[in-house]
C-alpha cells in the first residue's frame, strides 16, 4: 500500500512541476523526470506501462525511427506515449511515462515509443522492460562518453530482460549480437547496392575479424564502416538473414522494394540517404512484428518524413537548401552526411557548424573523431565553399586541408550562426546547412532561416549579388 | 652524399589498428602519409593484425590507444612480435606510441586489480592503472616547441630517469606513481595554478609528459597528436629518411597551409585551455 503511495506521490509530483514548468514557457521533458527519479529511484519500472513498450536504440537513428514509428501507429488509431520531444536519458523517459498516465496512475495510452540513449541502458531497460527492442546500429561515438562500440553491446546486452524481443540490424555485426538466446529476434537489412564494395575502406572500421575464430571476415557486401554483410572464410560465420530487407532503392523514382517477411512491396522511399533506408525498413520491420497490415506499412511511408530538424529541402529561387543533420562526435554519421552531400549533382556551397563545442571557455571535448570521418567526400569539386563556424573552427578547417580540400573554399568565423552571412551564393545550385544534434535548433535553425532570407532577396533581384551581408551575434 | 628521397616506399607499419584504432588514432598514419607523399616520397603502410609477422625493411612504426579491454585482447600479440619490434627499435627505426599502445610496448602494465601485464620492453617504462582519470586540453612544452592536444587517461607512467618529450604547461602528464608529482589529480592540477586565463602559463611544479629517447617517442597527446602537432610528423619522417642515408624534402604549398590551419587549432587550445 505504501509502495501504490509512494509511487502516486511521484506521479503527482512530476505532472504539477510539469504544468509549473511549461506555465513558464519552456517544455518541461527533463526536469520533471529528474524529480521522479530523485523521489522514486525505481519509477520507471513502478509506474504502469501501455499495454505494449517499443524501445529504439543504438547510434545513429533512434531519434527518426522512434518519430517515424510514433506517427505511423498515430496514423493507425492508437494512443502513444512516447519521449519524441524530450530527453533519451532516464530523466526523459520518466517523464514520457508518467505523462502517459493519469492523475490516479491509469496507463492513457495505447503503446509507448521510447527512444533510449544506448549509454543509459543499464538505467532504463530492466524497469522499461520493453516488449521490443530495435537497434538500429551501434558504431564509434563520443570517445570522452562511449568508450567503444563492442562496451555500449555490452551495457545494453547486461541490462536486457530475457523476454524482450529485438530488432537488429542484421548489416551491423555489434548490433545484431546483442541479447541472448533467450530473446526472440529478427533482423533487418538493405540488400546489396551499386555503390557497396566487397571490403572495408573509410576511416573507421569497428569489426575487421570473425567474432567466433579471430579469422579477418570477408564481405558479400561492405557498404561503410563495419556495416555490410560479412562471412567468414574459415569458421563459416555469417551475418544473419534478414526477415526485412529494402532493394532496388531508386533514388531517381523515390522508390524502394521492401521485403516483409516472404512478401514483396512497393513503397515510397522516404529519403534516399541510406540512413534512412535503414530506418525505413526498421520501421517496417517494427510495424510488421506489431501486427499491422503490410498494406498499411505500406501507405504509411507515402506520408512520412523525417524529422525536419534531421532533414529537410526545399527550393527557394532556383537554389535547393539542404538541412542536413551531421552528428559531431559520430564519424559514421558525418561521413554518411558527406557522402549524401556529394550524390547531388550541382554547384554547392556548404555552411558546417558540427564542431560540438557551443562554447569554448566550458565545452571540454576533443576533435579527434573528425580523424574517424571521411572528410575526403568534401574535397569534392562540386564543393564551391565550404564556411566553418564555431568555437573549435581551426580544427576543422585544418581536417579539412588534410582531406585535401583546396584552402581557398575554406572560411571560417567565430559566430556559427553568421557562418550563413559570408555563403557566397553566386553560381550555386545547392546550399547545405550542416549542423549538429546539440546546435540543431539554437544554430541550425536561425542559419536555415538566414539562407532562406538571403536566397529569397537574391531571387527577387534576379541577379544574386547581395553587396553586404548583416553579422549579428550567435544565439 | 645525401640520397634523393623517393628511390624506393617508405615503410610505415601500423601495429594492431582494429583493436588500438580509437581516438581517430588512424589519422596519425594518414597524416605522415600525406606529409611524406605530398614531398614525392612515396608510403606503404602494412597495417598488422595478430598473428602476422613483422615485414622486413620498416622504416617507421606506430601504434595507437585504445581501452584497457583492448589492451588485454591484444598483449598476447604484442608480445609475439616484441623481438622482431626491439630488434628495430635498436637499429634506430622511429617509433610512435600513443596511450594504450604505448603502454603495451613498455615493460609492464599493472591494471587497476592488481593484474599485471607483459608487455614488449620496447620503451623502457612501466605503467600503473590507477588514480583519477584525466580528460582536458594538454599541452606540453618540447624541443620541437609547444605540442598541443587532448588528454585522457586513467594511468601512470614511469619512465625513470629517460628522457621525457618535455614539461607539462597544462594538464597531468607521465606523474610517476612514486616520486615528484606522485598522486597528482585534476583537482590538484587547477590547485597547482596551471589553469590559466587567456594565456598558457607554466606548470609550476616538474611534471613531465611521455617519453623521448632517440628515436623512440611515446605519449599521451590524443588529437591526434599529429594533426595538431605537425612538425612532430615531419621529425620523424626525417627520422626515417636518415636512417636511409636521404632528407626529408621541403614542405610542399598544401602542407604549408596545413601546418597554418594547425598552428591556428593550437592556438585555440592554448589560448584557454580546460579540464573536466
Amino acid at each position: 500500500m505504501l509502495r501504490v503511495l509512494r509511487v502516486l506521490l511521484t506521479i503527482w509530483a512530476v505532472k504539477l512541476s510539469a504544468l509549473a514548468i511549461r506555465a513558464l514557457g519552456r517544455p518541461g521533458t527533463h526536469t520533471p523526470g529528474l524529480i521522479a527519479r530523485k523521489l522514486h529511484p525505481g519509477i520507471i519500472g513502478a509506474v504502469r506501462h501501455p499495454a505494449r513498450v517499443i524501445a529504439v536504440t543504438g547510434t545513429n537513428g533512434k531519434t527518426t525511427v522512434s518519430n517515424l514509428l510514433a506517427e505511423a501507429l498515430e496514423a493507425e488509431g492508437l494512443r502513444v506515449a512516447s519521449n519524441r520531444s524530450g530527453s533519451n536519458i532516464a530523466a526523459g523517459v520518466a517523464t514520457a511515462l508518467i505523462g502517459a498516465v493519469s492523475w490516479t496512475g491509469r496507463p492513457k495510452a495505447d503503446i509507448a515509443v521510447i527512444e533510449m540513449d544506448e549509454r543509459s541502458a543499464a538505467i532504463i531497460l530492466p524497469g522499461l522492460s520493453p516488449d521490443l527492442l530495435v537497434c538500429m546500429n551501434l558504431t564509434r561515438d563520443s570517445i570522452k562518453r562511449n568508450a567503444h562500440p563492442a562496451y555500449v553491446a555490452w551495457i545494453i546486452s547486461s541490462a536486457l530482460p530475457v523476454n524482450t524481443s529485438l530488432v537488429l540490424n542484421a548489416d551491423d555485426l555489434i548490433a545484431s549480437s546483442l541479447g541472448s538466446e533467450s530473446n526472440p529476434r529478427v533482423y533487418f537489412a538493405v540488400d546489396r547496392l551499386p555503390t557497396d564494395g566487397d571490403r572495408p575502406s573509410g576511416a573507421a572500421v569497428d569489426i575487421e575479424i570473425c567474432p567466433v575464430c579471430d579469422h579477418t571476415l570477408s564481405w558479400e557486401y561492405w557498404r561503410f564502416n563495419h556495416i555490410g554483410k560479412a562471412y567468414c572464410p574459415a569458421c563459416g560465420f555469417r551475418s544473419p538473414e534478414a526477415a526485412y530487407r529494402a532493394r532496388d532503392v531508386d533514388a531517381a523514382s523515390g522508390r524502394v522494394t521492401l521485403e516483409l517477411d516472404g512478401q514483396s512491396r512497393q513503397a515510397r522511399l522516404i529519403n534516399d540517404n541510406i540512413v534512412n533506408v535503414y530506418n525505413e525498413i526498421a520501421v517496417a520491420a517494427v510495424l510488421d512484428q506489431l501486427s499491422v497490415p503490410k498494406d498499411r506499412i505500406v501507405a504509411a511511408f507515402e506520408l512520412l518524413s523525417p524529422p525536419t530538424t534531421r532533414f529537410a529541402a526545399e527550393v527557394v529561387g532556383d537554389v535547393q537548401l539542404v538541412r542536413l543533420l551531421t552528428k559531431g562526435l559520430v564519424g559514421v554519421a558525418c561521413s554518411r552526411a558527406f557522402e549524401y552531400l556529394t550524390s547531388f549533382r550541382g554547384r554547392k556551397a556548404v555552411v558546417l557548424n558540427i564542431d560540438e563545442a557551443s562554447e569554448r571557455s566550458t565545452d571540454v571535448e576533443n576533435t579527434a573523431w573528425t580523424y574517424d570521418a571521411d572528410y575526403e567526400y568534401l574535397a569534392d569539386d562540386s564543393i564551391a565553399q565550404i564556411v566553418i563556424g564555431g568555437a573549435r573552427r581551426h580544427d576543422q578547417a585544418l581536417r579539412l586541408a588534410i582531406a585535401g580540400v583546396d584552402p581557398a573554399r575554406i572560411v571560417t568565423v567565430e559566430s556559427e550562426t553568421a557562418a550563413a552571412d559570408l555563403i557566397e551564393l553566386d553560381g550555386v545550385d545547392e546550399v547545405f546547412n550542416l549542423h549538429s544534434v546539440h546546435n540543431a535548433l539554437s544554430t541550425g535553425t536561425p542559419v536555415q532561416r538566414r539562407l532562406r532570407a538571403r536566397l529569397e532577396g537574391s531571387a527577387e533581384r534576379e541577379s544574386g549579388a547581395e553587396s553586404n551581408s548583416s553579422s549579428s551575434a550567435a544565439s | 652524399m645525401a640520397e634523393q628521397a623517393g628511390s624506393r616506399p617508405l615503410r610505415l607499419l601500423h601495429l594492431f589498428p582494429t583493436t588500438l584504432g580509437l581516438n581517430g588514432e588512424s589519422g596519425n598514419v594518414d597524416i605522415l602519409r600525406r606529409r611524406a607523399e605530398s614531398r614525392g616520397v612515396p608510403v606503404e603502410v602494412t597495417r598488422l593484425e595478430a598473428g602476422a609477422v613483422v615485414p622486413a625493411g620498416v622504416d617507421l612504426v606506430f601504434i595507437g590507444s585504445g581501452p584497457v579491454s583492448a589492451q588485454m585482447q591484444t598483449q598476447a600479440a604484442v608480445l609475439a612480435v616484441a623481438e622482431p619490434l626491439r630488434a628495430l627499435a635498436a637499429s634506430g627505426v622511429p617509433f610512435l606510441a600513443i596511450g594504450a599502445g604505448f603502454q603495451l610496448l613498455g615493460q609492464s602494465i599493472t591494471l587497476a586489480d592488481g593484474t599485471g601485464l607483459t608487455g614488449a620492453s620496447v620503451f623502457p617504462v612501466t605503467t600503473i592503472v590507477a588514480g583519477e582519470r584525466v580528460v582536458g586540453d594538454f599541452v606540453v612544452e618540447s624541443r620541437l616547441g609547444m605540442l598541443a592536444g587532448f588528454e585522457n587517461r586513467g594511468s601512470y607512467v614511469d619512465i625513470g630517469s629517460n628522457a621525457p618529450i618535455g614539461h607539462v604547461v597544462y594538464g597531468r602528464g607521465n606523474v610517476a606513481a612514486s616520486g615528484p608529482g606522485a598522486g597528482a589529480s585534476a583537482a590538484a592540477i587547477a590547485a597547482s595554478g596551471a589553469t590559466a586565463e587567456g594565456t598558457v602559463l607554466v606548470a609550476p611544479d616538474d611534471r613531465v609528459e611521455g617519453f623521448w629517447v632517440e628515436n623512440l617517442i611515446g605519449t599521451h597527446l590524443h588529437g591526434p597528436v599529429l594533426a595538431n602537432n605537425p612538425a612532430l610528423a615531419d621529425w620523424l619522417l626525417e627520422a626515417a629518411l636518415v636512417r636511409r642515408g636521404q632528407t626529408l624534402p621541403l614542405a610542399t604549398p598544401d602542407l604549408v597551409e596545413i601546418d597554418r590551419r594547425a598552428s591556428e587549432a593550437r592556438a585555440t587550445i592554448m589560448a584557454a585551455p580546460l579540464s573536466e
